[in-house]
């Protein structure tokens, strides 16, 4: 129903994944339960970079595992094109899923200690056990030249590769299944500035010559607005926003979103660095007893009792642009009203 | 915001101008390492972590130590609060603190400086906090280690340095063991029982890296408020060019175990004179155009014992011309600034407005 | 008034404990070879006489009725007749128990007075040559079988020396320190491997402490070495000393059997063994209950003194 407003406007294809009203519930006993994605409902779509903007807490990573099917939803529906994955039987979920990869933060921890790069690398085909060792053992080669580990690489052992190269091998080992989707859960939140800078290019590199589509989870607004088509913010299991990328860093029309770009740390001098810095009073609330109403309203300065009362719906703005904000047209002062109109 | 009151410029320079004199004198800094090299392991086998690291933090200052990760800087604030192994650690230069040479210390010494006149917070409230005391006990413990107080006073000067953090119900929480509290009141804790004696130098290591961005953002609050109203001295050690950019007077960059710049964090910003600044600067996301490519470093940051005898980051530097290959000096530019680079005078390096 | 729940949720929690504890032992003890009935008839008797002695005794009952019938005295606090001598097994089993408990309290004691000053001195001097001493006397002490190294001891102490008697044991209620110096060398003896997991164990958890980040703050904030390393140290470490002593407890009362033998010492470890041998099982039954009654009450208190120790443990 609400898919249809998430697509950039330019590009109308057929989403990749949809995620259609999408709840997941961890129980916590005692007839208790943490609410980590709430009614989240999204759509990728075909070639595009689909960022995810949260804080710890907010159910970005829970929603990003649901996608791969590592997290059956507890109501709502994820799609892979048309095809509902968790409707699958084993042998076929097996073959499916292989178009559908996730990479982590933590390289080290997907990588085997005790294998060299390349068994590593040509695991995941070894798994599925298709082509000849010979054929496969290319194409892990091939894969660790694409992502810039040549030669020398191969044989080496994990201890023996800086943060960024294991990183490096982590995206060579998804991309020998050749997915169609990865989903890069806080995939460069543990690497140097510069070495982040290289991932992201070659993200992007690899995103042209193979059509990758992206899932792009991070707690970095600014490394999110760079890459990323279309982006989301989530806040306590819920998407409160969800904006063509360009607009978002002037257009946004949520508190939090506004929240979180003000504390975003830019390196620039005295001089030139905008005045406005909201500091966001207080804490996250529990996700297991959410306030009531707008889920923000506890640290929002703009919350009044109407907030309290009625959960603001995700409601269209604009074309692509959503916001769940009562006051999504009025809050921001510093636009002038014809502003808000566009 | 922590920039706006104590914004150098003028004040920069006087403070080169300073070092550059070395005189002792009611201008001295707080703090002025001066050529302070470390190395690990026995005689023979000694591996050189650090060399000729110089640079000052004046009283009320607030200095951000930058680079990448295995450029010496936490190894640099560790020595600092003289927490490396004594036995296994070797240090050259001095570290002057207030005149008196810290690297001088026995551990006895050393016990009345730390926490007492140098505080430090660490990256991971939940690992740097004792788990089985509560927070307020580990507050009140530290002002007894240093004052001749009884327990109920070390009680309430503790409750009022939580609640100077911004803890809210600071006497309920001193009750509080760190696992009760979230990531952030943890390190507001930290924070807490660092200051608790109001030392004139607070040196903070990564202290936002493992918060969430609105809580870092409270975080960094606190520090600014320690900084302008306190007065208190803050080295600030930091992978993050943004955050330093908004807390710190100046910027120190470290690479591979050596200062490479250092000057007024306006000016650096703007103008840096060491291509590893500007490579930082330039791979931010933040100052390319969406979806551009982002001008990377390549190569990585060697490590120790495997430092090139010449310039440290020749390998990695788009500038490097064969006079590079030889060990580089520091310059001392008129504006008080510092540089490690044998082509500065003729290079003309992006900052963050280009 | 939260500690007498929790007290009350625990006594519960090892009701089924103590349940699957008597059914082990009934499936256990019938599970030995031999007859009862047949070794009470002697060498001579026929099949007849066996029978009627097994009747007589309830052995041909069903396995469960007699195990029913044994569940509901234990509860009355009646643990059966022993087939042997025909006294009650509870009176049997009191009397010999105070001897077997002097013996394994005492080796507990020695086990932490010496265990815990010994991890503690390897942890702070580790990597030195009195750490690598410490735990190499630790790794004999657990190498070395107790009842030979209670030989050696016998050997020199007492025979040779003559400081310690060789064998037997004074009841503490008639003599307190002719006891003690009856237990002593038993209990030296039994403490040998305690001392050597306690240092072991203590050993690694204070390196773990003492290179911990929170004792990188503590340094940072100006304390002595002796406040880390006693007050904060200690507490930190108390946990897995506690778990540790837990363990050697129960380690040292089921080592008790062995050395009550070799030094002909009337505990009940030793009545096991005797009774075992003459298939006096309703004896070997009624021991091995009681027995596991106090580990699961000593278990019972390391849990309780954990909760209070441990401000995490307390939540859950």
């Amino acid at each position: 129903m609400i898919i249809d407003a998430t697509l950039p406007p330019a590009a109308a294809t057929r989403p990749v994944v949809t995620v259609d009203d999408v709840t997941v519930r961890f129980p916590l006993g005692q007839k208790r339960f943490l609410t980590a994605v709430d009614a989240v409902s999204l759509a990728v779509t075909q070639g595009e970079t689909f960022g995810l903007i949260g804080e710890s807490g907010s159910g970005k990573s829970t929603l990003g595992r649901s996608i791969v099917c590592l997290e059956k939803p507890t109501t709502g529906r994820v799609l892979h094109g048309e095809i509902d994955p968790y409707g699958l039987k084993s042998k076929a979920l097996r073959l499916h899923r292989r178009q559908y990869q996730i990479i982590f933060q933590d390289p080290s921890a997907a990588l085997d200690p005790r294998m060299t790069i390349l068994k590593s690398v040509r695991e995941p085909l070894d798994v599925l056990a298709e082509k000849p060792r010979r054929e496969r053992d290319a194409i892990a080669m091939e894969m660790l030249e694409r992502v810039g580990l040549d030669g020398g690489f191969a044989d080496r052992y994990p201890h023996q590769l800086s943060g960024g190269q294991k990183q490096r091998a982590c995206i060579a080992r998804v991309l020998t299944l050749q997915p169609s989707l990865i989903v890069c859960d806080e995939a460069i939140a543990a690497l140097d500035v510069s070495i982040q800078a290289d991932i992201l290019n070659l993200l992007a590199d690899l995103q042209t010559e193979f059509g990758l589509t992206y899932f792009f989870i991070s707690h970095d607004i600014g490394v999110v607005e760079h890459i990323a088509d279309t982006v989301a913010v989530m806040y306590l299991g819920q998407i409160v926003e969800i904006a063509p990328a360009e607009v978002l860093a002037d257009g946004y029309r949520h508190p939090y979103t506004e929240a979180l770009l003000s504390a975003e740390p830019v390196a620039l001098p005295s001089h030139m660095r905008s005045d406005r810095r909201i500091v966001l009073e207080g804490e996250l609330p529990s996700p297991v007893k959410p306030p009531s109403g707008c889920r923000f309203r506890t640290r929002c300065r703009y919350a009044t009792e109407r907030c309290a009362a009625e959960a603001p719906p995700l409601r269209e703005l604009a074309p692509g642009h959503r916001a769940a904000c009562h006051y999504a047209e009025t809050f921001r002062r510093d636009l002038q009203p014809q502003e808000v109109e566009a | 915001m922590l920039s706006q009151a104590s914004k150098p410029g003028p004040e920069a320079a006087r403070l080169g101008a300073v070092r550059d004199r070395a005189v002792a004198g009611p201008a001295e800094p707080l703090l002025d390492i001066r050529g302070l090299g470390i190395s690990f392991g026995r005689a023979a086998s000694r591996t050189a972590v650090t060399r000729d690291i110089s640079f000052a933090v004046e009283k009320g200052q607030c200095v951000g130590l930058v680079g990448e990760s295995g450029c010496g800087k936490t190894v640099t604030g560790l020595a600092l609060m003289g927490l490396l192994p004594l036995s296994g650690s070797h240090f050259d230069g001095e570290v002057l603190f207030r005149g008196e040479n810290l690297l001088r210390l026995s551990e006895r010494q050393w016990r009345s400086k730390r926490g007492r006149h140098i505080g430090m917070i660490f990256q991971e409230p939940m690992s740097a906090l004792d788990p089985v005391f509560t927070i307020g006990e580990q507050i009140s413990e530290t002002l007894r280690a240093h004052f001749r107080i009884n327990r109920k006073e070390a009680r309430e000067r503790a409750i009022d340095a939580l609640a100077k953090v911004g803890i809210p119900d600071p006497s309920v929480r001193y009750e509080a063991y760190p696992h009760e509290l979230s990531g952030g009141m943890r390190q507001r804790a930290m924070i807490a029982m660092a200051i608790s004696c109001e030392p004139a130098l607070l040196i903070a290591d990564e202290p936002t890296t493992a918060l969430d961005v609105t809580v870092q953002a409270q975080i960094m609050d606190v520090l600014a408020d320690l900084n302008q109203r306190m007065g208190m001295a803050i080295l600030f050690i930091s992978h993050d060019l943004g955050l330093v950019s908004q807390a710190c007077d100046r910027l120190v960059t470290m690479y591979a175990g050596e200062v490479v710049e250092s000057g007024a964090i306006d000016d650096v910003l703007v103008e840096p004179r060491h291509p590893y600044t500007s490579g930082l600067l330039r791979s931010l996301p933040t100052f390319s155009p969406r979806k551009s490519r982002l001008p990377s470093i390549p190569g990585r940051v060697p490590k120790a014992g495997e430092f090139p005898h010449g310039c440290r980051f020749e390998s990695r530097c788009a500038h490097a011309r064969p006079r590079c290959r030889v060990p580089q000096p520091i310059h001392t530019l008129p504006t008080g600034a510092h540089v490690r680079c044998c082509r500065h005078e003729e290079l003309d390096l992006p900052g963050v407005t280009q | 008034m939260r500690m007498i729940r929790l007290i009350g949720w625990r006594l519960l929690q090892v009701v089924p404990v103590v349940l699957m504890a008597t059914v082990a032992i009934f499936a256990l003890v019938q599970m030995v070879p031999g007859d009862p009935a047949a070794v009470i008839a002697g060498e001579y008797a026929t099949a007849d006489n066996i029978a009627a002695i097994r009747q007589e005794l309830g052995l041909d009952r069903p396995v469960w009725l007699q195990y029913a019938t044994w569940l509901g005295g234990a509860f009355q606090g009646d643990l059966s007749d022993s087939l042997i001598t025909g006294l009650p097994v509870l009176d049997e089993v009191l009397r010999r128990l105070p001897n077997t408990l002097l013996l394994a309290v005492l080796a507990l004691l020695i086990s932490i007075v010496v265990g815990v000053p010994l991890g503690i001195l390897a942890a702070t001097k580790s990597e030195t040559a009195l750490d690598r001493a410490a735990t190499s006397i630790a790794s004999l002490g657990v190498a070395v079988p107790n009842f030979w190294l209670g030989m050696i001891f016998v050997a020199t102490l007492s025979l040779g020396l003559g400081w310690f008697p060789t064998t037997g044991a004074v009841p503490i209620t008639q003599d307190f320190w002719g006891a003690l110096h009856h237990a002593a060398l038993p209990a030296l003896t039994l403490a040998t491997a305690g001392i050597a997991e306690i240092t072991r164990q203590l050993r690694s958890a204070m390196i773990e402490v003492l290179s911990s980040q929170y004792a990188r703050t503590l340094r940072a904030k100006g304390l002595s070495r002796a406040s880390i390393l006693w007050k904060h140290g200690l507490r930190n470490v108390s946990l897995t000393l506690l778990t540790v002593i837990g363990l050697v407890f129960n380690h040292t009362l089921g080592a008790t059997v062995a050395t009550e033998a070799v030094f002909a010492i009337p505990g009940a470890g030793s009545m096991i063994v005797s009774s075992a041998v003459s298939k006096d099982f309703p004896m070997v039954q009624g021991i091995v209950f009681v027995l596991v009654l106090i580990v699961i009450t000593m278990n019972l208190i390391i849990d309780l003194l954990y909760v209070m120790l441990d401000p995490r443990a307390a939540k859950k």
